[in-house]
């Protein structure tokens, strides 16, 4: 493999990608979709704040902002590597440069791994600057002090997105290798998405719904009696529901995610690195999935990229 | 000995589609000498297009063995496509990017350095007649437009074998005038050229070699005239013989005894006369024996395309 076609092809797709709209428009709608969920956090947080004022301290803010964050990239992480990764072959296919590229001195291996570096890169590009320039109006607009706790979090944070696009990129570079157009690939790849992200939990939530129904009060049960039920109910309901999405890529990734929220932020940097790789390794099954999501599918597209019939 | 640009020997592509097998490459053994232009010529679907893959490396034949340029098709690919221009069928470029942006890329990766890349391109689109538009994109290029484009990148390496898959699709009459013209100037700076096509018209005049290829298979393969002179011992020897005055019976009678003669019809002041070998010189001779004034007298030799669609047709064996 010679690294200098490697390097071509990456600085091509990398500017080739920061050129186009869909670059600048999911950085966007993360913005815009960060900042507004921001403000009904913020609403959450106060409503909270006063319902609790018997609490000592008042709740973590900056808990809230990771959450808040949380929920808009287990969102939009996935369309993010969808959307770099649909058209990777089937498009440079379809448009007839990938024959024009492959009748020169270069490796199917060199060509693919640049596309996917140079994606990566992208992605990463996307992540951080749409994620900082949220934070930054976070924190000016809700006060949350940048502090080095916060900041190392958020560079953990970056680092685990972009590992759970890239397997989302993988996935949709795998199915844009075996598609012929990149129409049914763009399909494929978003359908996948939407029956993991959107679908699944729905059909789990409704099957643990129907085979564990709310329990029914006779009317002799006492008020406390009637709490613990609903309490008990709850829980179970809860529980099965999440043994259920377990398997759920969504599901590995906000434990992740909040394995290293949660850790405390009045530490000093050292204690504080030593306490999140703690999480991280506690959490060790989860990044070992994501991993896993990541490079298997990666394998699998170069093995059947290099195999693939050319004519 | 003549030293080869291109060799194959029993090369044999199988693609499986669904419980079919199709055979697109049947046994296919060629010679293309260094510095002609070879055609390779076929209906769609014959198997040119996988050939040609198969030479840069793009496919992996079944089975067979090849060299270009000395190199071997299935272990070094890369070493022919750095010495290889190659222009393939339905290709395409980055529309959004000027031809100069797509031609940095080829020129990049084939380790043009970057000192030479602009100066090159330069050249290049000169040659191809683009450098008028290298501030457009290529998406609004025209068809002929982005095939010159197309051969551009072909020969911005300087490549020693150039592979051109249906070069003049899409061209019009002058473009395909200006592309033969650019062909025998590559040939005359000693560069080996194989086109594959279908458009006998406009390219079989150009090749001094050529082979036919029929459902993955060669029909026939050689220099043109080669192939002429092989086409017409098997079809007969065909003169035309433009006179005047009388034609007397008796010189007829005698036309029509000698050996090898198979037919003769007469129309006005023409002799059509069939032969199943070479007997220009006997038929010359009675004529004048007879003192037949005579205005023409010619072998009729068989165009290409005569040739290419009697084998198509099966006519031929």
């Amino acid at each position: 493999m010679k690294w200098n076609k490697v390097k071509t092809i990456i600085s091509f797709t990398f500017s080739d990608n920061i050129r186009m709209k869909r670059t600048f428009a999911l950085i966007a709608l993360f913005i815009l979709l960060f900042v507004t969920s921001m403000r009904f956090t913020a609403i959450t947080f106060i409503r909270q704040a006063l319902r609790t004022p018997h609490l000592r301290k008042a709740p973590d803010f900056s808990l809230l902002f990771f959450q808040n964050l949380l929920s808009n990239l287990a969102l939009l992480l996935p369309f993010i590597g969808v959307m770099f990764g649909y058209d990777v072959v089937s498009g440079e296919r379809e448009r007839g440069t990938l024959r024009i590229i492959l009748v020169q001195p270069i490796y199917r291996d060199e060509f693919l791994l640049g596309k996917f570096l140079g994606s990566l890169i992208t992605m990463i590009f996307i992540i951080t600057v749409s994620m900082s320039i949220s934070t930054g109006i976070s924190a000016a607009l809700y006060g949350i002090v940048l502090n080095t706790s916060i900041l190392w979090k958020f560079l953990l944070v970056i680092l685990i997105s972009t590992l759970y696009s890239t397997a989302w990129y993988a996935i949709s570079l795998l199915v844009s290798i075996f598609s012929r157009r990149t129409s049914i690939s763009a399909l494929i790849s978003i359908a996948i998405a939407l029956i993991v992200i959107v679908i699944a939990p729905i059909i789990v939530t409704t099957y643990v719904m129907m085979t564990n129904p709310p329990p029914i009060f006779t009317g002799s049960e006492s008020p406390q009696s009637r709490q613990s039920m609903i309490r008990e109910w709850a829980m179970k309901v809860q529980r099965i529901q999440a043994q259920l999405t377990s398997f759920l890529p969504d599901t590995q990734f906000r434990r992740l995610i909040r394995s290293i929220v949660i850790v405390k932020n009045d530490l000093a940097l050292s204690e504080l690195i030593l306490e999140t790789s703690k999480a991280m390794l506690q959490s060790a099954l989860s990044l070992t999935y994501i991993i896993l999501l990541a490079i298997l599918p990666l394998i699998a597209s170069f093995i059947v990229f290099i195999k693939q019939e050319l004519k | 000995m003549v030293e080869l640009a291109i060799e194959t020997s029993n090369l044999v592509k199988v693609f499986k589609s669904g419980k079919r097998i199709i055979r697109a490459i049947d046994n296919v053994s060629i010679k293309v000498p260094k510095g002609v232009i070879f055609g390779l010529l076929g209906p769609n679907g014959a198997g040119k297009t996988t050939l040609l893959s198969i030479l840069i490396g793009l496919t992996l034949p079944t089975s067979g063995s090849g060299k270009v340029l000395g190199y071997d098709i299935i272990k070094e690919s890369i070493e022919i496509r750095k010495r290889t221009g190659v222009l393939p069928e339905n290709f395409g470029f980055y529309e959004h990017l000027t031809p100069v942006e797509n031609l940095r890329l080829i020129a990049k990766l084939n380790d043009i350095p970057e000192n030479e890349t602009e100066k090159r391109i330069k050249e290049i689109l000169d040659l191809v007649g683009l450098r008028e538009h290298t501030r457009k994109r290529v998406g609004e290029f025209s068809r002929g437009m982005k095939q010159r484009l197309g051969l551009a990148s072909a020969l911005l390496k300087d490549p020693e074998l150039l592979l051109l898959d249906e070069p003049t699709v899409g061209i019009d009459p002058k473009g395909v005038k200006e592309f033969r013209d650019l062909v025998v100037k590559l040939t005359r700076e000693g560069k080996t050229v194989v086109i594959s096509t279908h458009l006998l018209r406009e390219l079989g005049s150009l090749c001094n070699f050529v082979a036919i290829i029929r459902e993955g298979r060669i029909l026939i393969e050689g220099s043109v005239s080669d192939i002429i002179n092989r086409f017409m011992k098997e079809k007969g020897f065909l003169y035309k013989i433009l006179f005047e005055g009388e034609l007397e019976d008796s010189l007829l009678q005698e036309l029509r005894s000698l050996s090898g003669v198979e037919s003769i019809s007469i129309r006005d002041q023409e002799l059509i006369i069939k032969c199943n070998t070479d007997q220009g010189e006997k038929l010359y001779e009675t004529i004048t024996k007879y003192r037949l004034q005579l205005r023409e007298f010619t072998l009729v030799k068989p165009t290409l395309e005569e040739i290419f669609l009697s084998y198509l047709r099966g006519e031929s064996s």
